[in-house]
């Protein structure tokens, strides 16, 4: 099955540089500090943040910063075949690991020494792209739960077929042998990388194509996040009543 | 879960259900007003959605192809899992809510256990051989008491959900060898018949008088908790007992309760399911 057709369109009908639907929802949970929902195609992530809090081991406290705890988990019939997942296999703990990083890096830590931020991201259904979907809904949580940041942190994956770079793998684009899955994260105002892997050989010279083509597919989640986080404010002044409409 | 409050607060709640009313002005029997949504998991066969308050409980319900138990050749097998989110405490981080997890899957299991409340002979396709196993996985997003009964609940609207692929049976080249074969048609499917699936009403003894649906605070006060399985013709199908102590005489009286309760429960879940149903679009996390 080859997955860019002749006429130049994905097996799910997408053109090359064409993201998947994508849906947010911020403020479900009410036990959380921030939660929020984020869909992106068949994929669905749920995200809860709880902090800054009084951490729960006094030995792995930082005098002057905060420290970020994360933990990724998988639904049982979440992926097309059911597999039960113990708590600390590796996939999780790696990506656990990856989204921890990126937040550290963007969440401004020092502001909470002693303190802990807790992330916990559940993945409800699974089609591809679960770790770039994991940032995102973090980040959106992270923004509702009020953590100050120094921007958002929008994550793409990006692939190529044949030399065409394409934009949000799903499942069956990077299980596939056909092209190599390159996860990004990026803050959009500076254009930084906060989170780069890839698997499978790339020729440096489509490294830098896809690469763009990634940091693209980046600054239209951010374009799309933007909207809701302003929607989101916008209905809770007008709730309070601070903002007459 | 546990909310510690103080002893004038738990006074406070004592007192409030000897003359029936409680913190949020609610009567020993009523229940809070919760939301159920199906199919909102589209990899998965069934799935359904209860929001309680803060309780937030995900089902998702999977069907694959086993072999039956050697024990039981004629019938199919069904495995109840329940997992607690750390998105609703943090102190299910990790393995942290292992022993609760544990709990709450053996009591679901148990209220299944008995081969009636689901068709397990419906399920087995060549005896011996293979048999549908179907898996039930409850995701915990959130809690605010009352966890048994909203799983059952949530657990029996993602079973309404459910649907399982036909399958025909074919002899296969050798006698007693058989071949499955699925249709590839998406809308030939069963579903499986409620009839007899039971829902978890629990009854919780607060000083002399029993409640429903304890919210938070009012489980830290709880003295005994009895769970009854009642399914739609009130039978009762299987009784738990938590911690604490319980005379006979209320026993009886709590059974009598739960008969009634359950299948007032039942009826109306199954109204809104038959409402949900003809309903086009899902709102699923987004309402």
């Amino acid at each position: 099955m080859d997955l860019l057709s002749p006429e130049g369109l994905r097996i799910d009908g997408r053109r090359p540089t064409e993201l998947r639907n994508i849906q947010t929802n911020m403020g479900l949970l009410q036990s959380a500090d921030g939660s929020a929902y984020y869909e992106q195609g068949n994929t669905k992530v749920l995200a809860a943040v709880y902090g800054p809090r009084e951490g729960a081991m006094r030995s792995k406290m930082h005098h002057d910063k905060a420290i970020i705890n994360c933990e990724y988990s998988m639904a049982t019939f979440s992926t097309g075949e059911r597999k039960v997942r113990s708590k600390g296999d590796r996939r999780s703990v790696e990506i656990s690991l990856i989204i921890r990083q990126v937040f550290e890096s963007t969440v401004l830590v020092n502001l909470f020494p002693r303190s802990q931020i807790d992330i916990y991201v559940q993945i409800l259904q699974a089609d591809g792209g679960t770790r770039c979907a994991a940032i995102n809904a973090a980040s959106l949580a992270l923004i509702d739960a009020g953590i100050p940041m120094k921007d958002f942190a929008v994550a793409c994956a990006a692939g190529c077929v044949d030399g065409t770079p394409i934009v949000d793998l799903n499942y069956r684009e990077d299980s596939s042998y056909q092209s190599p899955d390159m996860p990004i994260a990026i803050l959009p105002k500076s254009n930084k990388i906060t989170m780069l892997q890839m698997d499978q050989k790339l020729h440096l010279d489509t490294f830098e194509k896809v690469l763009q083509c990634a940091v693209d597919g980046c600054h239209q989640i951010y374009d799309i996040m933007v909207t809701k986080v302003k929607e989101r404010t916008e209905e809770l002044v007008t709730s309070r009543g601070v903002l007459q409409v | 879960m546990t909310s510690s409050i103080t002893q004038t607060e738990a006074e406070f709640i004592l007192e409030g259900i000897a003359t029936n009313i409680r913190i949020d002005g609610r009567s020993r029997l009523d229940y809070r007003p919760f939301s159920i949504e199906t199919g909102i998991i589209s990899q998965a066969n069934g799935s359904a959605r209860l929001v309680l308050d803060a309780t937030d409980i995900l089902v998702g319900i999977k069907v694959e192809i086993g072999t039956p138990e050697p024990s039981k050749p004629n019938l199919g097998k069904v495995q109840v899992n329940v997992e607690i989110c750390p998105s609703a405490s943090p102190e299910f981080e990790g393995r942290g809510g292992e022993a609760l997890n544990i709990e709450l899957s053996s009591l679901i299991q148990k209220l299944l256990a008995n081969q009636n409340a689901l068709d397990l002979e419906s399920l087995c396709l060549v005896p011996n051989q293979s048999c549908w196993v179907v898996y039930i996985d409850a995701v915990v997003l959130g809690s605010s008491g009352n966890l048994f009964d909203s799983i059952s609940m949530a657990m029996r609207c993602a079973l309404y959900d459910t649907k399982i692929p036909k399958v025909t049976v074919l002899q296969g080249d050798t006698p007693g060898d058989f071949e499955l074969e699925l249709s590839e048609d998406p809308e030939e499917t069963i579903s499986i018949p409620l009839l007899h699936v039971p829902i978890c009403v629990s009854l919780s003894m607060i000083g002399e008088h029993f409640i429903i649906d304890p919210s938070l605070e009012e489980e830290s006060c709880i003295g005994t908790r009895l769970s009854f399985a009642v399914n739609q013709a009130g039978n009762i199908c299987a009784i738990q007992k938590g911690f604490g102590s319980v005379t006979p005489k209320q026993l009886k009286g709590m059974l009598k309760t739960a008969q009634i309760l359950g299948r007032i429960i039942i009826e109306k879940l199954d109204s809104a399911l038959e409402l949900e149903s003809e309903y086009q679009e899902k709102v699923g996390f987004f309402s």
